[in-house]
């Protein structure tokens, strides 16, 4: 038991997430529908493929021009027409030039409108799947497939696409200018080829795997400096800086070994290209020279075909690099459509009709309900609130109190039971017709980078500034945001004010009770405040519960002894259920939670409970 | 491996001057390259062969042309020569460009990890005051990222710049010896290229920030909307949410694509500067072949070196922004590394003569983060194995004292004293063993439980660890998780509920078995069934020890000895809670509020 265990588990993470073995008929299904975002720009496509052919056309031009110089122009003596070759020349770069910038530009337009489109795809679905789709996920990981798997998409359809088509095109162009040329070069070329597609395949399958291997190996070194300095009180309260030392000394050396690996194998085979091209050039001057001086062969055809062997460098390279980004994209692609192909839990049933205006009784029968389909957390809840009462829920920590709150506005679907608003079934009522009528306060409120204002108006866009005032004073929190130099339109969040977990909460009740729900589901926090803002807490609740029906996931004392009714939630059941004073009359459950409290408290009444 | 324009174009150190290095900073970037210094002149040796290599196979190609294809019949063993020259120049340069690439790497990492390594345990040793100043970012980013800069200069970054110059001069040099005229007519169009590049590059690096700031923008959208996904759901906003994201995803595409047309119009635009020499050289070169003032293969190697000139070209008008961004990175891990703490060990650290038993003493105590005084002149002797606890309202400075008694910072006036020694006498490893600090904001690494809780003593055994959790009765609340203690806690613990990180966090102390033990709020985040189970476990906890609470709550005051109400940085008043709300007004309102409802 030392702590460098955590090491191993920084390093298994870095492992996952490799392409697992794909099967190829999987791996083309994704291409395929990869492939299918492009349709809407077809026409582009076509004119780029076009283009990309012309393309070609002008880049094997100055090798020929080349030829044409020495063979003809030269001999002949003849210095207008060198004019003419230079002039040439120039005009087959423009020309390329200006394909080339059309080209690029076209594909990385399609490709960023491609992604701009995916992106708002994402988002949208996401809004739309349900609170158990984000108990299984971690945020980081939706921010990276909504920000960097998008990214590696944008640079297959910009770049790989476009790169590929032309670059087998200058390949296989060069043999045809060879067949024209002189068939005997053409077949020396064809010789080539094998050695080509070795080059490729070395840096598509050898090489740049390799460096995805040392990135992960850095996000793990990073990780290990972000944890360490986060938790740098911890380390110092606990004198581990030695044993953290130790820790980064072996994430730091993983990560040399692993650059330097890379940087060994890679520094063997980057110049490979160069080499062989080098050597496919002495090849043909060798071949291609004694043709000559035989008189079997123009020096102008030798010097051009030269010439096209050192265009070849960058094409090679470059298609080992979009092979592997064509591997990198499937991959990104499978999480994209992972996220897309998720049906959202929760949708309007066919046939929904609007729920209407309701006057706030809630029932629950027989609820049934479990988060992963084997352990039951509620098993069989049943109650009802009637409306404008308040009804108070306690019981231990995972009784599934907050559970019972995110069934009414369907968060999550019950496994079985009923639950029904003025009579009204939830799940045959539209889903926004059914969450405008409730207000739900969660336990730890999330505030969004935004004004004080903009975040008790989330809730209703246009809502004015009196009404956001309202709002406030009835949340208690009005004369504290008054205090503030900025007043409402202070910054919170990171960039802004920093703000205690009383005020949060009393926000976060501003915010729904600007929504003017009948129903109001509260979630007490359990952490404890200081007695200011505890007795502002109360204040505030105290408000708000008028003319509402009210469900609390209650924590403090106060709350359950001021609640119409009070249900005791335990294994999932309601065990008890009455007023304060019944319940404690009872002398069961409830009680006996009562008695320990006093006991603990030596008698006194405290705050919490 | 070199990097194309994207790579040197960096945010970090566009507005650095290079004339702010001054000798101090440089004589860090000699210190770490030293050692490395026999690798360097080899890698330095090896990148000659490279270019070499690469400047002879044009100039072999113009002996064999001009002296045996063009000659005719007798060439051919000529041309075997050449062709024997050729394959051993391809041989040698894949061997020399295997030597530069691998030894520049190496030296790289190895700057990269031996300033690594000195900068964490740099860093380890620095205290609150400098963590308090730096963003955790910051931090990560510098030993990350401003490394791999500096590193990459030191190593390739030189190499790179040497085998350009080389190149450029090398071709210059062999072009001129051939014919002087027609070296001057085919560079005619080197100046306008550098201005070209140059301006791209202004253009390029504007662009690029832009596409930055968009990126970062989306990012956030998504982080805030994502971690707020309930929150919007629950207000029904999602189409508003969505429009928001709208918004935010067309201005980063937007953003991009404009890059994108500036970066798309660079190459062609290279390519037909290139081109113009090229042209050049065709027509003046193939003029004086005609002429007979050079030779075919004079004209040939003109073209093909022409072509090759450009790549240099193209690097060292990014030069300036290359050390330039590595110079800013140096400066800042230079300033990192001569940070002196302000919470140092002592030289000669002492321990109190009769062992350690827990008596704990502040005397005329002051401190200030900043200007303002927190702690004023606070005086305090808690008796060894005692129990007191601290009240007061927010901000009182309770946390403070906390902080000062375990020496995250160092008083700036008075003293603190356990068992007669002064904290700053100390060892460190002396002071963490005897003071132990359970705070409300429980810090948690990734890992397990169990790994977790063994932070507080390592190599501790199994059976040390499931006696502290019995202790404080949290041996069945994590049994009662699927993997028991081997349950992952996620970064920062965020798989854990607020309760149990402060179940982990308490045993984690316990097993540390302190002698002087804090407990600041440290039942705050607790729901009421966890904390009356802990109630029992902590009278355990505090048996024994000297002990500080610092507490919101009056429940747990109830087994205190002594309580010292907190008002301005100063007690105002110590005595036990009967004493306290018979004769203190504060004291009364603070336990009253609490209590009002009842």
């Amino acid at each position: 038991m030392k702590t460098t265990g955590f090491q191993g588990k920084r390093g298994e993470r870095g492992r996952t997430g490799q392409p697992e073995e794909q099967r190829p008929e999987r791996f083309f299904a994704t291409i395929r529908r990869l492939c299918g975002f492009l349709h809407p720009y077809l026409w582009q496509l076509i004119t780029v493929a076009l283009v990309i052919i012309l393309t070609a056309g002008a880049r094997l031009a100055p090798p020929w021009i080349t030829r044409y110089t020495v063979d003809s122009v030269l001999p002949a003596g003849r210095p207008e027409l060198l004019w003419y070759a230079g002039g040439a020349l120039l005009a087959a770069s423009l020309l390329e030039g200006a394909l080339v910038f059309l080209n690029r530009y076209t594909m990385e337009y399609v490709g960023q409108k491609v992604i701009f489109e995916l992106r708002g795809r994402l988002f949208e679905h996401l809004s739309r799947l349900s609170f158990s789709y984000y108990d299984s996920v971690r945020t980081g990981d939706i921010m990276a497939r909504i920000t960097s798997d998008t990214e590696v998409l944008r640079r297959f359809f910009g770049f790989a696409v476009i790169n590929l088509f032309s670059n087998l095109l200058v390949l296989a162009g060069v043999f045809f200018a060879m067949l024209i040329w002189d068939y005997r070069l053409a077949l020396l070329y064809l010789g080539l080829v094998p050695f080509m597609y070795h080059a490729m395949k070395n840096y598509a399958f050898k090489v740049r795997p390799l460096w995805r291997v040392v990135r992960r190996q850095l996000a793990g070194l990073t990780e290990a400096v972000r944890e360490t300095v986060a938790g740098i009180e911890t380390v110092k309260l606990f004198a581990g800086e030695e044993a953290e030392i130790e820790k980064f000394a072996a994430e730091n050396d993983g990560y040399y070994q692993s650059h330097l690996e890379a940087a060994r194998i890679s520094a063997v085979w980057m110049p490979y290209a160069s080499f062989l091209l080098g050597v496919g050039s002495a090849l043909v001057l060798w071949y291609g020279g004694r043709l000559v001086i035989r008189g079997g062969l123009s020096l102008g055809t030798l010097v051009g075909f030269t010439g096209y062997i050192a265009m070849l460098t960058r094409p090679i390279r470059q298609t080992g690099r979009i092979v592997d980004l064509v591997i990198r994209a499937v991959t990104s692609a499978e999480r994209i459509f992972a996220i897309l192909d998720t049906e959202p839990e929760i949708k309007d049933a066919p046939g929904a009709y609007e729920l209407p205006e309701v006057t706030g009784r809630v029932e629950y029968a027989d609820v049934e309900f479990s988060y992963d389909g084997q352990t039951p957390i509620l098993k069989g809840v049943s109650f009802t609130a009637e409306p404008e009462e308040v009804v108070a829920i306690v019981g231990p920590t995972g009784a599934g109190k907050s559970t019972i709150l995110h069934l009414l506005p369907r968060f999550y679907e019950p496994t079985a039971g009923k639950i029904t608003i003025d009579g009204h079934e939830i799940d045959k009522v539209t889903v926004k017709s059914l969450r405008s009528k409730i207000g739900l306060v969660l336990q730890d409120p999330f505030l969004f980078a935004a004004t004080i204002a903009e975040n008790i108006a989330f809730g209703k866009p246009g809502a004015t500034m009196e009404e956001i005032r309202w709002a406030a004073k009835i949340a208690q929190i009005d004369d504290f945001i008054e205090s503030l130099p900025d007043g409402y339109d202070t910054f919170v969040g990171e960039r802004g004010v920093r703000l205690s977990g009383g005020q949060k909460q009393r926000l976060a009740i501003a915010r729904v009770l600007l929504t003017g729900p009948r129903i109001l589901l509260l979630d007490e926090p359990t952490s404890s405040v200081d007695t200011e803002t505890e007795a502002r807490l109360r204040k505030a609740l105290a408000e708000v519960v008028k003319g509402r029906t009210v469900i609390v996931v209650a924590h403090r004392l106060w709350t359950v002894r001021n609640a119409d009714k009070i249900l005791v939630l335990q294994d999932g059941r309601v065990v008890e259920s009455g007023t304060h004073e019944e319940l404690l009359a009872r002398g069961g459950v409830y009680a006996g939670i009562n008695r320990t409290q006093l006991q603990t408290t030596g008698g006194s009444r405290e705050g919490e409970w | 491996m070199r990097g194309g324009f994207r790579h040197r174009i960096t945010a970090d150190g566009e507005r650095y001057k290079l004339s702010r290095l001054d000798r101090k900073i440089l004589g860090l970037a000699w210190e770490y390259t030293r050692p490395h210094l026999g690798r360097l002149v080899l890698a330095f040796g090896a990148m000659l062969l490279v270019t070499g290599t690469t400047l002879a196979v044009p100039y072999l190609t113009k002996i064999a042309v001009d002296d045996y294809i063009t000659a005719g019949d007798p060439g051919v063993a000529g041309l075997n020569r050449i062709f024997l020259a050729l394959l051993g120049t391809q041989g040698l340069f894949w061997v020399a460009s295997y030597w530069q690439t691998f030894l520049s790497e190496r030296i790289g990492q190895g700057i990269v990890y031996a300033l690594r390594r000195d900068l964490f345990r740099k860093l380890l040793g620095l205290d609150m005051t400098f963590y308090n100043r730096q963003s955790t970012g910051l931090i990560t980013s510098r030993v990350i990222h401003d490394v791999d800069t500096v590193a990459e200069v030191l190593s390739s970054g030189i190499l790179d710049f040497s085998s350009d110059l080389l190149t450029i001069a090398g071709i210059v040099f062999v072009m001129a010896r051939f014919n002087l005229k027609l070296t001057l007519i085919a560079f005619v169009t080197a100046p306008i290229i550098l201005v070209t590049l140059w301006l791209f590059g202004q253009k390029l690096r504007l662009a690029y920030r832009e596409v930055r700031r968009r990126a970062a923008e989306l990012n956030a959208e998504v982080e805030e909307s994502v971690a707020g996904m309930r929150v919007i759901q629950a207000l029904s906003q999602e189409e508003a949410g969505a429009e928001k994201f709208a918004g935010v995803n067309w201005r980063n595409f937007k953003a991009r694509l404009r890059a994108v047309s500036i970066f798309a119009l660079l190459f062609p635009v290279m390519n037909i500067l290139g081109t113009l020499s090229r042209a050049l050289v065709i027509a003046f070169g193939g003029l004086s072949v005609i002429r007979g003032e050079i030779s075919l293969g004079v004209f040939l190697a003109f073209l093909t070196y022409v072509a090759r000139v450009f790549w240099p070209l193209r690097e060292l008008s990014q030069v300036y922004n290359t050390f330039q961004a590595a110079a800013a990175g140096l400066e800042r891990i230079y300033e990192y590394l001569t940070v002196t703490p302000l919470v140092r060990e002592s030289a000669q650290p002492r321990r109190p003569a009769g062992g350690y038993r827990g008596e704990v003493v502040f005397s005329a105590v002051s401190f200030s983060y900043g200007r303002e005084e927190v702690i004023k002149d606070l005086n305090l002797e808690i008796r060894a194995g005692e129990t007191v606890a601290l009240v007061g309202q927010t901000g009182a400075g309770k946390s403070t004292v906390a902080r000062l008694l375990t020496r995250m910072y160092d008083v700036d006036a008075g003293s603190i004293s356990i068992d007669g020694v002064d904290l700053r006498d100390l060892s460190f490893a002396d002071l963490r063993r005897v003071v132990g600090r359970v705070s409300q904001d429980v810090f948690l690494f990734n890992g397990t439980i169990r790994e977790n809780i063994a932070y507080g003593k390592p190599g501790a055994t199994e059976e040390e660890i499931n006696r502290a959790l019995a202790a404080i009765y949290a041996d069945r609340v994590f049994a009662a998780l699927p993997q028991g203690l081997e349950t992952q806690v996620g970064e920062e613990g965020v798989m854990l509920s607020g309760g149990q990180r402060q179940l982990v966090s308490f045993a984690r102390v316990l097993l540390a078995d302190p002698r002087v033990l804090i407990l600041d709020e440290a039942t705050s985040s607790m729901d009421a069934y966890t904390e009356a189970l802990i109630q029992k476990g902590l009278e355990r906890l505090l048996a024994g020890r000297t002990c500080l609470i610092i507490a919101h709550r009056f429940s747990t005051l109830q087994m205190v000895d002594r309580i010292c109400l907190l008002e301005g940085g100063r007690i105002t008043d110590m005595g036990t809670h009967a004493e306290l709300s018979r004769r203190n007004t504060l004291y009364r309102d603070l336990y009253l509020k609490q209590a009002e409802a009842f």
